[in-house]
């Protein structure tokens, strides 16, 4: 007689339609991506494509025409589209990543208040940094600092909201809801005063961060924010089994042999990391990081393995696709891209609320 | 060994566990009785190592559970506790599977799909394997969470010897036969050398499958033996406050209201 627990082997599982999911949301983006080159005020027709990207790599623009083109695709469109990609692919894993630490779908760095802290901060930093007596060598850090001081905020915020909306050792809904109302409620008055004080300069900035935007992207603004936006979509997804055994809860994670305080930490500074970096070059783009990991759920199911890459490559797309259309659709000027998001995504997160309600 | 040493817990001025000692025996089931409020779940937590007590400590193999890493403690002991809300809609298999993350990398692929499989059949929920977890029923998620318990005790090729399974009313929301089936499950762990520590309301079923019976009433240990010595309807009279009677079944006790 075999022991009631021997194990025999299965049968060969089938092959998971899942697993296909991924490398078709890779090539997606890179479509979209090709598409986003291809499209604009000054259109690049593909067949060109690889003779731009050479010219502009060699820097021989001799060819009048070749030249106009050459300069656009490496000069305004390329880093604009690189931010696109990172951003997106920042704000889709650390949404999934929030709305997995925090055990609820309707989690978003918005509407906790992650966004409003780093923007905060990030104000803060434009209006008041140029006054401070700094030396001459951090003087010329600013483009590095403002990263930096974005993702001092978010970090700031997600501590806060973390701290308030514990009860007896998990994290409560509501309590969390309501301090990141709080928190989006004192970033707001906090940078209404900023924008009162501060002169024409900062004041433009200032609104941009309010509405976010990708236009005036440049390979020197956008550097510093690259690897703010790039590690956390990276290193995230190698924490993908302890973010699933912490949808079971805290408890459940510790019963599972993983340290459970330290897989919090890392991942609180990671998505604070990320969405800092991501308020910090663009200003607030809302919903991107509720809809992709929603999106990504519906195909790849709730595992975060799958998820966190599924859903940075759908906020990849959802970037490029809305700042497509933000500097296209009224040329020459130019929508808000945070705009165009929030119309989208707020009535889609009013959809996800009705039905979420009428589950449960 | 998985012991209690004088653990007392406190929230707020009150004794939870007060001066608890208990020493568990290796391949046997030992059930935790108890009103509420006695202190059952609180003295799981302990001996599962998440709850740190304000004095005396919990030990496994001598060593405090404090001074062992999750890890290693993970694939010496799982726990299976009481409603767990789950707002993402994970199958009942990747639920399961999640009992193997800590042994992740050490069996391959197929060998834990087996170990899946296998603590499936036990807790009878291989038929839902591919049902998502939101939709399930009371008694449904109760046992898949007892099938991940069960995933992460049971090795492949290998009796589960020096291994622990903590399960914390694991019959509550289940109907009879189900009851049945899955205690029956945790006797055959037990005769593998897997030791078990189950809370159970229902002193009958503690009479019919434990091997050692312990008591609890606020938050004191207050009787330990075999269920023939615990069982008596005085004691239960008293700690419960209300009259029992007692019969004998197949040379087991068996209580009733008077």
């Amino acid at each position: 007689m075999t022991s009631p627990l021997a194990c025999l082997p299965t049968a060969r599982a089938v092959p998971n339609p899942r697993n296909l999911a991924l490398p078709l949301l890779a090539l997606l983006l890179a479509a979209c991506t090709v598409a986003a080159i291809a499209i604009g005020a000054v259109p690049i027709p593909l067949a060109r494509l690889p003779a731009l990207l050479l010219a502009g790599w060699n820097g021989d623009g001799d060819t009048t025409g070749l030249a106009q083109e050459a300069t656009v695709l490496w000069y305004i469109r390329l880093p604009r589209i690189a931010l696109a990609v990172a951003v997106g692919l920042a704000l889709g894993t650390c949404g999934g990543t929030i709305q997995g630490l925090f055990r609820n779908p309707l989690a978003d760095p918005g509407l906790i208040g992650v966004s409003g802290g780093a923007a905060l901060a990030a104000a803060a930093w434009i209006v008041v940094g140029p006054l401070l007596p700094l030396p001459d060598p951090l003087q010329s850090l600013g483009a590095w600092l403002l990263p930096v001081a974005a993702f001092a905020g978010g970090l700031a915020a997600t501590m806060l909201v973390q701290r308030v909306g514990r009860r007896d050792g998990a994290l409560d809904v509501a309590s969390v809801l309501l301090a990141g109302i709080a928190v989006n409620a004192v970033t707001g008055a906090g940078i209404g005063g900023l924008v009162f004080a501060s002169d024409d300069r900062a004041l433009r900035e200032v609104t941009f961060w309010m509405m976010g935007s990708l236009a005036g992207a440049t390979w020197t603004g956008i550097l510093p924010a690259l690897p703010f936006l790039l590690a956390p979509a990276l290193a995230l997804p190698l924490r993908a089994v302890a973010l699933d055994a912490l949808l079971l809860g805290e408890r459940e994670a510790y019963h599972l042999g993983f340290a459970v305080e330290r897989t919090k930490r890392l991942v609180i500074v990671a998505t604070a990391c990320g969405t800092g970096a991501a308020v910090a070059t663009t200003g607030i783009i809302g919903f991107v990081g509720l809809a992709a990991p929603h999106l990504a759920r519906l195909l790849v199911g709730p595992g975060h393995r799958r998820l966190l890459p599924a859903a940075g490559c759908l906020g990849g797309c959802l970037i490029l696709l809305a700042d497509t259309a933000a500097r296209t659709l009224v040329v020459p000027a130019e929508l808000p891209i945070g705009v165009l998001t929030a119309g989208i995504g707020g009535p889609l997160f009013l959809h996800l609320l009705l039905r979420h309600r009428g589950r449960s | 060994m998985l012991e209690a040493v004088e653990v007392t817990v406190r929230a707020r001025r009150r004794a939870l566990l007060d001066g608890v000692s208990l020493a568990l025996r290796p391949g046997e089931i030992t059930a935790l009785i108890g009103p509420n409020g006695a202190g059952k779940s609180t003295l799981m937590s302990v001996l599962s190592g998440h709850r740190r007590p304000e004095r005396g400590h919990a030990a496994l193999d001598g060593r405090p559970l404090a001074r062992w890493d999750a890890l290693a403690l993970a694939r010496r002991r799982a726990v299976m506790a009481q409603e767990i809300a789950l707002a993402f809609g994970f199958t009942v298999r990747e639920v399961v599977m999640l009992g193997r993350a800590p042994h992740r990398g050490r069996h391959g692929r197929e060998a834990d799909a087996a170990v899946v499989a296998r603590a499936m059949a036990l807790a009878q929920v291989a038929h839902l394997a591919e049902r998502r977890y939101p939709s399930l029923s009371g008694g449904e998620r109760q046992r898949t969470m007892l099938a991940r318990a069960l995933a992460q005790v049971i090795e492949p090729d290998e009796e589960p010897a020096g291994r622990w399974l903590l399960l914390d009313e694991p019959t509550a929301s289940l109907d009879l036969a189900h009851q049945k089936l899955v205690l029956e499950a945790a006797v055959g762990l037990a005769r593998a050398g897997c030791g078990l520590v189950v809370v159970l309301h229902d002193l009958n079923l503690a009479a019919r499958f434990a091997d050692r019976v312990a008591m609890l009433s606020r938050g004191r240990l207050v009787a330990l033996g075999t269920p023939d010595e615990v069982l008596s309807a005085e004691r239960v009279g008293e700690v419960y406050g209300v009259g029992m009677t007692r019969l004998e079944l197949d040379g087991r006790p068996c209580l009733a209201f008077v």
